[in-house]
């Protein structure tokens, strides 16, 4: 860092995320052909039939790679939301940090209401992946 | 560093101003639990080696790095500081994980060429194209990929450790769990032994990462140890995954 110009805070950091989610972008044109040869599954459907909380996540970047929106929300509403975040997230951090603008510091520790939040979130997408067969 | 260590200066006289300080104030106290990262992040003093590329080379410092993470992991993530640079920990991290993953799908292709139900030349070139093919895809998506994984693994460290009230002292913030990530990620080399080399890396990641968590953060072991959870359910399932798979592609 040179110290005659300061970065701002979390400086690499948003444009790491940044470049992250623009590249997402950039090589989302593949996602059929990974689709096509995407074998992953999960051994707790294998072995007890009933999805993980995490199954969905794969299926949902490729779904929304290819612009198939409604049904990457449809079928993996938690997961494609995560998604999404992940990408707008990035992008506005980005061009946040290109800004010369410090970002946002995390708290150090999480709500405990936030945390409740995500317990209840995780588990109703959860609920719905098992009962729609994901 | 203690008091113990350094003796009273002699008394000045009277009329003479007031001595320095003999020693710099010692450091925070331990966190309560007896957590292995009782030291934490120092300030000043020896950086990791990969940090120090332009002294020491770029070969030098990265066989210098993987040689003091695992050795001296402790020593190793003691020297881990915030001073913002993310890029560095990234590519010591990303260039081990591509590497490992570039071999393991060349591996793979050869291993499909080999033992192929069609067999000679022809199979080899097949064989050949697709590899290529399959190369130039995971240059250009596995870059991608890794980097989202470092970051998703370390919000996820982060986000577990700030539920368990594990940053409460720390110094390095999302920044402290992203380098442990990174520099942990020297493990992606047990990956390259076939069938269990998954399993091995999960493992030595874990470890290193539970090593790594207190220094990083003055968290105790058992924190650090709640961050590991979502690592042995998820990362248990998918290295028994890709067992499963393999055994299927070998004897099926």
């Amino acid at each position: 860092m040179n110290p005659d110009s300061p970065q701002p805070r979390g400086f690499q950091l948003g444009l790491l995320w940044g470049s992250v989610s623009a590249l997402s972008i950039l090589i989302s044109p593949l996602a059929p052909w990974l689709a096509e040869r995407s074998d992953s599954f999960c051994v707790i459907k294998a072995l007890t039939g009933v999805p993980c909380p995490g199954c969905g996540t794969t299926r949902a970047a490729l779904a929304l790679a290819q612009l198939d929106v409604a049904h990457a929300f449809v079928s993996f509403p938690l997961q494609s939301f995560a998604w999404s975040v992940f990408i707008v997230g990035g992008l506005v951090a980005g061009a946040w940090s290109l800004s010369r603008r410090d970002l946002p510091s995390l708290p150090r520790r999480v709500p405990k209401w936030v945390f409740g939040l995500a317990v209840v979130l995780v588990m109703a997408n959860w609920g719905y992946c098992i009962v729609t067969g994901v | 560093m203690s008091d113990s260590q350094n003796p009273a200066p002699p008394t000045p006289p009277s009329d003479s101003p007031p001595p320095p300080p003999a020693s710099p104030p010692p450091p925070a106290a331990p966190p309560p639990g007896g957590g292995a990262g009782s030291g934490g992040p120092r300030a000043d003093g020896p950086r990791i080696p990969w940090e120090e590329r332009e002294q020491r080379g770029f070969v030098g410092a990265f066989v210098d790095t993987v040689k003091l993470v695992v050795q001296q992991p402790a020593e190793a993530f003691g020297r881990i500081r915030a001073d913002g640079d993310y890029v560095q920990p990234l590519l010591f991290g990303g260039l081990i994980l591509l590497a490992v993953t570039l071999f393991n799908v060349l591996f793979s292709v050869l291993w499909g060429a080999l033992f192929s139900s069609s067999s000679g030349l022809g199979a080899m070139a097949a064989a050949g194209g697709i590899g290529m093919m399959m190369g130039i895809v995971v240059i250009i998506v596995a870059p991608v990929v890794i980097v989202i994984m470092l970051f998703l693994m370390a919000g996820i460290f982060h986000g577990i450790l700030s539920l368990a009230g594990g940053l409460n002292s720390s110094q390095t913030g999302f920044e402290g769990s992203f380098k442990v990530v990174a520099y942990a990620s020297v493990s992606g080399v047990l990956g390259i032994i076939p069938i269990v080399g998954s399993l091995l890396h999960l493992g030595a990641f874990g470890y290193l990462s539970y090593i790594g968590l207190p220094r990083a953060h003055r968290c105790t072991d058992q924190q650090a140890l709640y961050a590991l959870i979502p690592l042995a359910i998820c990362g248990g399932c998918g290295v028994l995954a890709m067992i499963f798979n393999t055994i299927s592609a070998i004897f099926l």
